[in-house]
């Protein structure tokens, strides 16, 4: 397992699927600068044989390729490559982005983004599928002043025990456990009330609301519990 | 006229067109055979001798005078021909059965010639005397009824509104008066179509056509074996044709008729090309506004594209160029210029589609239950970068109910509110966000201590390209308030600007929480226990 905590990434390589040229160029000087080897790809087909033979340890995949449907790509990836995906993509396509995700994507970025929001979504998708398989529910994990104790199902807020209820609290476990990076609302809703209930997105929003009634000093500026309209949470890593 | 002086003077319609159908039995013709005022004149002279003889009169000169009386009776009633017809049977009369009864010999009767004579003339000129006054009577009061109806007919026309009005006066009282079916047919770009255009156009036989455009042309009447077409003329411009079909050819044989027939195509020509007149204003006023919000927006929009892209080329022509001639400092204030023309170039046309989208009703408003504070949360996330480190103070009630909104729209609206205070307002002052209940509707302030909204402009603002204090970067593209406005009016909602006691401008949203929110405040405990 190579190392992540650290600010270079080791050389992690990375492939990057986009058909833009000036966006690939932009991507390229930034990922190598940062320590990130990285390998192109421009059409869909094309990143579906070099992923195949190169063997990335993550993919920036752009939603807009000229030739095959996003959401199809990831769904093929997803058939054997356990890596992170990122999916890239403008603001119209909010629609694919959230079916991506629900796919398997790990995160997303809107375009246009800043370098600071790539290397940050990059680092939590690798935190992530590393993290999963060794310690996957257990331990205590900690954010700031926020403290969950897996093991003993305890939530610290600055010190304090908050008294959650059954479902507040797996609602907070799930969303530790994809720390740091989006979970949409389907996915909560899989995971907390389980395959009959993926529509009802108000429940999330009711128990999230008293989840964050409870953890955040103030819940309209969350400290951790980010919502991202129209696609689902976030709990937010320092 | 006095018959109208008395109307009261709002005549309804149903009483107005009562009127002109009696007016129509006043103007047609009599259709009476025109042997039977011969007749009756003849009998006007037998009654005058049945007098004379059954009341033995001392003198021939009173029997004369009865038959000039049966003469001026006959002239009164019947007109000229009869009376002449009377005058000559009632001295033939006087002759045959008075002159032998006093007189015997033949001499009298030669000494009673210029008596004859004398009667005779005096006949003549008593009928036609009697006659003319009669012809000028009846044509006065033809001539009065005419005008009586031109006036209903002119009144109902001015207070048209529509097509279909004008349509329907004209039709009306043509039917009242001649009794026969019409139709407009006007003049329009696309040829000679009826009006109202949902009418169903006449038959026209190929002649017709071929006349019509004669008339259109020559700008004169003409009528066919039952139809008569009138061009209707407004200042030199033939608007349109009258067609009136199935006209009783008795009515088009009087030229009074045909003027009249032709003062009302004239007065519906008036009325309908005031019409095109005022639907050519609107539109070209329509046009003009759509003009003036299309300069704006180019002239806005070269402005906001070319200056940034022009700053950014100019920057890194400078980087690239004079590399080695600039300190670090200047070359990082280059490319944060870079930076900022670039996001806001980005900002632009992002609010740009946003605005076409919204104003062209193609966006789905997608409303669900949302609690406030996630909404709020949502902004304040997204705004963080651009407020670098200002203090927002936000205060959401904690008892609001969720609200059936677009989450995604309503974030946007707060995120422009809150940028666009920040834009405004020093770095240093605070911005206040609050969110609370007032009655069945949510209100949304987000205040500053910025300048403030200029007077008189606390409308203009939510315009789009509009800027206060002129066009400049900083200030923004002119959009964000004209999206917020447009957001808020999709949910039902309405956005306002007031100013703030203490200086700064403070913008309210209220928006309705919309219907069974409460049945949904609870979620199922489905988890059970863990």
């Amino acid at each position: 397992m190579k190392d992540v905590g650290g600010a270079p990434p080791g050389g992690f390589q990375v492939l990057v699927v986009e058909d833009d040229e000036q966006m690939r160029r932009f991507l390229r000087v930034t990922l190598s600068v940062n320590g990130y080897s990285v390998t192109e790809a421009t059409t869909g087909t094309e990143a579906l044989a070099i992923a195949e033979s190169r063997r990335p340890d993550l993919i920036i995949l752009d939603l807009g390729l000229p030739d095959l449907d996003g959401v199809a790509i990831v769904n093929k990836l997803r058939k054997w490559f356990s890596g992170p995906i990122v999916v890239v993509s403008a603001r119209h396509q909010e629609g694919d982005k959230v079916q991506a995700l629900d796919s398997g994507a790990n995160d997303y970025l809107t375009k246009p983004f800043g370098t600071s929001e790539l290397l940050a979504r990059l680092r939590a998708a690798l935190r992530q599928t590393n993290r999963i398989g060794t310690e996957p529910e257990q331990g205590i994990f900690v954010s700031g002043d926020l403290r969950v104790d897996r093991d003993r199902y305890e939530v610290f807020v600055r010190g304090q025990l908050i008294k959650l209820t059954p479902l507040e609290y797996r609602l907070l476990h799930t969303l530790v456990r994809h720390a740091g990076k989006v979970v949409t609302r389907r996915q909560l809703l899989r995971e907390v009330w389980g395959e009959t209930h993926l529509e009802e997105s108000h429940y999330l929003r009711v128990y999230m609301s008293s989840l964050r009634r409870k953890l955040e000093q103030n819940p309209a500026r969350p400290e951790w519990l980010v919502t991202e309209q129209n696609v689902g949470y976030r709990l937010r890593i320092e | 006229m006095s018959q109208l002086a008395s109307l009261p003077p709002e005549v309804p319609d149903g009483q107005a067109r009562r009127r002109s159908s009696r007016l129509g039995d006043l103007l047609a013709p009599t259709h009476k055979s025109p042997s039977r005022p011969y007749l009756h004149s003849l009998l006007w002279v037998a009654a005058a001798t049945g007098i004379a003889h059954l009341f033995p009169l001392v003198d021939l000169a009173n029997v004369v005078m009865v038959y000039l009386l049966a003469v001026v009776l006959v002239a009164a009633k019947l007109g000229r021909g009869p009376s002449i017809v009377a005058t000559v049977f009632g001295v033939a009369s006087f002759v045959s059965f008075f002159v032998p009864q006093y007189y015997s010999d033949a001499q009298s009767d030669l000494r009673f010639l210029p008596t004859f004579l004398v009667m005779l003339f005096v006949g003549l000129v008593v009928s036609s005397l009697t006659s003319a006054l009669r012809f000028e009577a009846i044509s006065t009061n033809r001539r009065e009824k005419r005008s009586q109806a031109l006036y209903l007919i002119s009144r109902g026309l001015a207070a048209a509104e529509s097509r279909e009005f004008v349509a329907d006066v004209v039709r009306e009282h043509l039917k009242g008066i001649f009794g026969c079916s019409c139709q407009l047919l006007e003049y329009t770009p696309a040829g000679l179509l009826p009006c109202p255009r949902t009418e169903q156009p006449f038959v026209l036989t190929a002649e017709e056509r071929r006349r019509i455009q004669i008339a259109v042309r020559e700008r004169a009447t003409f009528d066919t074996e039952n139809s008569i077409f009138l061009p209707m003329v407004v200042a030199n411009e033939t608007v349109g044709v009258l067609h009136c079909q199935g006209i009783d050819r008795q009515h088009l044989a009087s030229a009074a008729n045909i003027r009249l027939l032709e003062a009302l195509a004239n007065n519906a020509a008036i009325v309908l090309h005031r019409m095109t007149l005022g639907d050519e204003a609107r539109s070209t006023q329509q046009r003009a506004d759509v003009e003036r919000l299309r300069n704006v927006m180019l002239s806005s929009m070269s402005h906001d594209f070319r200056t940034p892209l022009a700053s950014i080329t100019g920057a890194i022509t400078t980087l690239l160029d004079s590399a080695h001639r600039i300190d670090e400092a200047t070359r990082i204030d280059l490319m944060q210029s870079i930076r900022e023309d670039a996001e806001f170039l980005e900002r632009q046309i992002r609010n740009l589609l946003d605005l076409t989208k919204l104003e062209s009703g193609s966006l789905e408003i997608r409303r669900e239950l949302h609690p406030m504070d996630e909404v709020v949360g949502g902004a304040m996330t997204r705004v963080e970068k651009a407020l670098e480190g200002r203090r927002v103070d936000t205060d959401v009630s904690p008892h609001l109910p969720m609200v059936a909104i677009d989450a995604l729209l309503i974030e946007q609206l707060l995120v422009n509110l809150i940028e666009n205070a920040a834009r405004y307002a020093p770095a240093r002052s605070p911005i206040e966000v609050a969110v609370q209940q007032c009655g069945d509707r949510i209100r949304m302030q987000v205040a500053d201590r910025g300048p403030g909204i200029p007077s008189g402009q606390h409308e203009r603002v939510f315009e789009k390209f509009y800027r206060v204090g002129g066009a400049s970067r900083t200030s923004g593209g002119g959009l964000g308030l004209a999206i917020c406005k447009a957001i808020a009016q999709l949910h039902g909602g309405c956005i306002w600007v007031e100013d703030r006691v203490g200086g700064g401008a403070l913008f309210q949203v209220d928006l309705p929480i919309g219907e069974g929110q409460a049945a949904d405040q609870t979620a199922p405990n489905l988890g059970g226990a863990l």
